[in-house]
């Protein structure tokens, strides 16, 4: 999985590409524990993301609890969205398709 | 033939490391099956959900795979000589999903993706087959 950063202010915008399983999560924690002490708000743009695991989720909930819930995930894949869905997360997570 | 059939039969097992490098094997012999990319995904994910707790929960020494098609779809089987642990019969308990991060999600996440699977202990060994 490839992760890019971009920094908009006080939000900072996570690009997931690839995929994201049990063995690439810990980049994306890692890409997590790097954010700026000063980041108000995350983004995870999910539109290049491919496939997740439960790995991948348990990450982008310790990303909405670090943020105080100020966490957007953005156009997730069918499959992603999936995922989600059967966890009940897009019932508690901000995701703008 | 039948799940439960199926799981008393002589299966082909393909021996494998206790680790999660093993899922890019297994990942290879499900893409030589299926070119449909949604079913390969799905049984990628199962079997990754599957794979993780066997290798982080178990205590297992030995483990393997199977894969083949089955009824225009999938037919997969795990097996690992770790703790007893039937994954069919457990219940997450019903939870905030923003506590998942403490367990249960992957079971959770396998169990409404597979269409049927059934599970045996049998010689010290847990054995799970399932299709998608």
């Amino acid at each position: 999985m490839n992760i890019e950063k971009k920094t908009e202010g006080s939000t900072a915008v996570l690009y997931l590409n690839g995929w994201m399983d049990t063995m690439s999560a810990p980049d994306f924690a890692a890409a997590l524990e790097a954010l700026d002490a000063d980041t108000k708000e995350l983004v995870l743009d999910l539109s290049g993301l491919e496939y997740t695991s439960s790995s991948g989720i348990r990450q982008i909930i310790a990303a909405y609890k670090k943020m105080n819930g100020a966490l957007t995930l953005k156009n997730p894949s069918a499959e992603v969205l999936d995922v989600l869905k059967m966890t009940g997360l897009t019932k508690r997570l901000h995701i703008e398709a | 033939m039948k799940l439960t059939e199926r799981i008393g039969s002589v299966l082909s097992w393909k021996e494998t490391a206790v680790g999660l490098s093993s899922l890019g094997r297994i990942g290879e012999d499900i893409r030589r099956l299926t070119d449909d990319t949604e079913l390969m995904k799905k049984a990628l994910l199962v079997c990754d959900e599957l794979l993780t707790n066997i290798v982080l929960y178990s205590g297992a020494a030995h483990m393997g795979y199977f894969c083949e098609r089955s009824d225009g779809g999938l037919l997969i089987g795990l097996y690992d000589d770790g703790a007893e642990f039937d994954p069919t019969a457990y219940m997450p308990a019903e939870k905030d999903p923003l506590d998942f991060d403490s367990g249960g999600m992957g079971l959770r996440i396998t169990a409404q993706s597979v269409r049927e699977w059934i599970y045996r202990r049998a010689d010290g060994r847990n054995l799970l087959l399932f299709t998608l």
